[in-house]
């Protein structure tokens, strides 16, 4: 049998045709969100509204709104973005009686509660050759395959540094980490070419059902949790071609890792398939090298997780009329 | 017609972002595509989503968009045309950042920015309703650094010369500076080649000299040459290079040379100084030295008070730009060479330099202003002209 989600594997221009993406959306009578989660992203935060707006707000009417959940930016990033016609949130403004934390799952969850429609777009804000096939593509996805919920964007990812860009396999931490894991415990998953990646679409129906991981985590729990409660049917990937964006440094992606680890971990032992004997370290520790000597570096990093935007009685109220 | 425009001038600031967004697209998308001409097939593909199907592509690369134009020969046109250059940075160095007053990065300020502008102001008139009743050709010509420079713009230029009224060219960022006459210039390449040399060979032969020392002596020469002030004349040593590392002696040297001057009889007799400088020289040094011709710009020029240049100053002082008339590119001279008035000018203010490039986005809607100002005021220098205005010069 053919896997699932390479069977549910398109490319960007599969659905290059904006007008015909136009129609289906009002056929089905959809909202479309689109948001862009911040800190610190006045280098392109710029470009990528100017131009997803330009060509698909105002050229073709696909999406409704774009927004951008910023994390207390400290550069130009919010009015950077309002001066493009973004709606700009601050992240610690949303929900304030469940408290603010600092982290992209963050963001996404609070914009769940903003945000109107019925397919919300996310797109990582530091992305350098910003091109509408970012978020047409995967719309296209959804407004063509009514039995997908969740779409992931797979891409080549050169690496920009100082001598220019050059080619990488790209995601350092999907093939270490996220792939081996992934082939030992849910092997179902493993033909996500890149499961990590930051731009991503789902229908409301799904994501309002889904606890968000705070911080790094928040795109593994995701697919773990749509493939326990719903299989891979639901999930699909699209092919952008490239993406180029600045480089991470190893320390950032050994965090990041560890994040992952974190989300994994639990999610294994919620589902069964592991027994933990001791509450795992959730501090992250790195080795600096200063004046010859090794020196421990611990970074607190404990696993925080949202609820199902479901579970919240303001959303409800908001969104189903206070019904369950 | 006039309130027509005037309803067009408050939808300009409209598509501001329109234009920063494709100029962007533009700068972006002809590094990342794999087309033999992506600057070609941006246009091309904008103008299809555009819904502006009626435009032709020549043999040359030029494309081209007629609006109301009748082609009768009575009927004649206005001209708005920019360069399109092949952009020669890396994919790293083109990607743009936004400010809120600026858009950064290399390749933004020049054809990017025209062709964009273009585009969208095509667009703007093409949905006028009820139409503008204005006879523009726009055309996007494709502009090689040296070799065919002009080929692609003077083939268009041969076909439709019998109806353009005048031309505007486009550029970036030359918001207020209104060229009209083009500078004259030859470009040659010099090369030089001398025997194969050691050091130990300079000792035996104390006269003997290196290719590179032949052309730094020439260049020299040419330098110290005293031209008289009037004629404007300058020589550029744009170039000079061997084949030589470090520490060797080279025995082969290429010089590229401009020769410059705004009027054809100076142009002409310093080139032929540089030729006869070239002959002294050698024979001098016995040695050869080769030069080839690369280019040949004669300058050309309007009348400062010809009626269109007046026009178009007028429109500037109008929408409240100060102005200076200065050169035109090379290029126009194709279309001032033929008698048919040019001018150019920029939309924005910016600048281009090595370590940074960058437009300012909030003059645009002037610049905008002003290009739409200066289809008006030709619609109107070209109606005079049919009733036979005694001011034609």
């Amino acid at each position: 049998m053919r896997d699932n989600i390479l069977k549910n594997t398109f490319h960007h221009s599969d659905f290059g045709d904006i007008k015909k993406l136009v129609a289906l959306k009002e056929k089905q009578n959809l909202k479309i969100s689109l948001a862009f989660p911040t800190l610190n992203e006045e280098k392109t935060i710029g470009k990528e509204i100017l131009i997803i707006k330009n060509e698909l707000v105002d050229r073709h009417p696909l999406l409704d709104e774009i927004a951008v959940i910023d994390s207390d930016s400290t550069d130009a990033t919010r009015e950077i973005a309002a001066e493009f016609g973004a709606n700009v949130f601050v992240s610690s403004e949303i929900l304030p009686q469940y408290g603010s934390y600092r982290g992209k799952g963050e963001n996404l969850w609070k914009s769940l509660y903003v945000l109107e429609g019925d397919i919300i777009v996310w797109i990582d804000a530091d992305i350098n050759n910003i091109h509408p096939k970012f978020v047409y593509g995967l719309l296209g996805a959804l407004l063509n395959h009514e039995k997908l919920e969740y779409v992931k964007a797979f891409y080549e990812r050169p690496i920009t540094g100082e001598h220019g860009i050059r080619r990488s396999g790209g995601g350092r931490v999907t093939e270490i980490l996220t792939r081996p894991v992934f082939s030992t415990f849910f092997p179902e998953l493993a033909s996500l070419i890149q499961p990590l990646s930051g731009e991503y679409a789902g229908r409301r129906r799904l994501l309002e059902k889904l606890s968000f991981s705070v911080g790094y985590g928040v795109e593994i729990g995701h697919l773990l949790d749509i493939f326990k409660t719903r299989g891979t049917e639901v999930l699909g990937q699209v092919d952008l071609d490239m993406r180029i964006h600045r480089n991470q440094d190893i320390r950032s992606l050994s965090r990041m890792s560890f994040a992952l680890l974190n989300t994994v971990l639990k999610r294994l032992e919620a589902y069964g398939k592991i027994t933990l004997n001791e509450k795992v370290n959730t501090e992250h520790i790195a080795i600096n090298v200063e004046e010859e000597r090794h020196i421990l570096e611990k970074t607190s990093m404990v696993p925080l997780e949202r609820p199902p935007m479901m579970t919240l009685e303001e959303y409800r109220k908001k969104f189903k009329g206070g019904r369950d | 017609m006039h309130d027509t425009f005037e309803g067009l001038y408050s939808r300009l600031g409209g598509i501001r972002d329109s234009i920063l967004s494709d100029a962007i697209m533009f700068n972006q998308f002809t590094s990342e595509t794999r087309a033999k001409q992506p600057e070609q097939e941006f246009i091309t593909r904008k103008l299809e989503e555009l819904n502006i199907d009626d435009y032709e592509v020549d043999e040359a690369g030029n494309v081209s968009v007629h609006l109301n134009t009748t082609r009768d020969l009575i009927d004649k046109s206005l001209l708005l045309f920019v360069q399109i250059h092949r952009n020669k940075f890396s994919i790293a160095d083109r990607f743009i950042e936004l400010s809120a007053e600026r858009a950064y990065g290399a390749g933004i300020a020049e054809s990017a920015l025209a062709a964009s502008v273009l585009i969208n102001l095509l667009h703007l008139l093409r949905s006028a309703a009820p139409p503008l009743g204005a006879d523009v050709i726009f055309l996007f010509s494709p502009a090689p650094e040296y070799e065919g420079r002009f080929s692609a713009l003077e083939s268009f230029v041969e076909r439709h010369q019998h109806h353009l009224a005048a031309a505007v060219e486009v550029n970036g960022i030359a918001l207020g500076e209104i060229g009209y006459r083009s500078v004259g210039e030859y470009t040659l390449d010099i090369r030089s080649r001398t025997p194969l040399m050691e050091w130990s060979d300079t000792i035996k032969q104390i006269d003997a000299v290196s290719a590179m020392d032949v052309l730094t002596e020439l260049a020299s020469r040419l330098k110290s040459i005293g031209w008289p002030g009037k004629s404007g004349v300058f020589i550029n040593i744009a170039n000079l290079t061997s084949n030589m590392k470090l520490h060797k002696i080279p025995s082969k040297a290429m010089m590229r040379l401009d020769i410059m001057a705004h009027d054809n009889s100076y142009l002409d007799f310093a080139k032929n100084v540089v030729d006869a400088t070239v002959a002294k020289l050698s024979k001098e040094l016995k040695t050869v030295i080769e030069m080839k011709e690369v280019m040949h710009i004669p300058s050309n020029t309007m009348m400062e008070n010809h009626p269109f240049l007046q026009k178009a100053i007028e429109t500037f002082k109008v929408n409240n730009v100060r102005t200076k008339l200065g050169l035109i590119n090379d290029e126009a001279t194709v279309l001032l060479s033929r008698g048919i008035p040019c001018i150019s000018t920029g939309v924005t203010r910016g600048e281009v330099a090595l370590e940074e490039e960058y437009i300012e986005i909030q003059p645009l809607e002037t610049g905008l202003k002003v290009i739409a100002s200066l289809i008006a005021v030709t619609q109107l220098y070209m109606n005079e002209r049919k009733d036979g205005d005694p001011d034609e010069g």
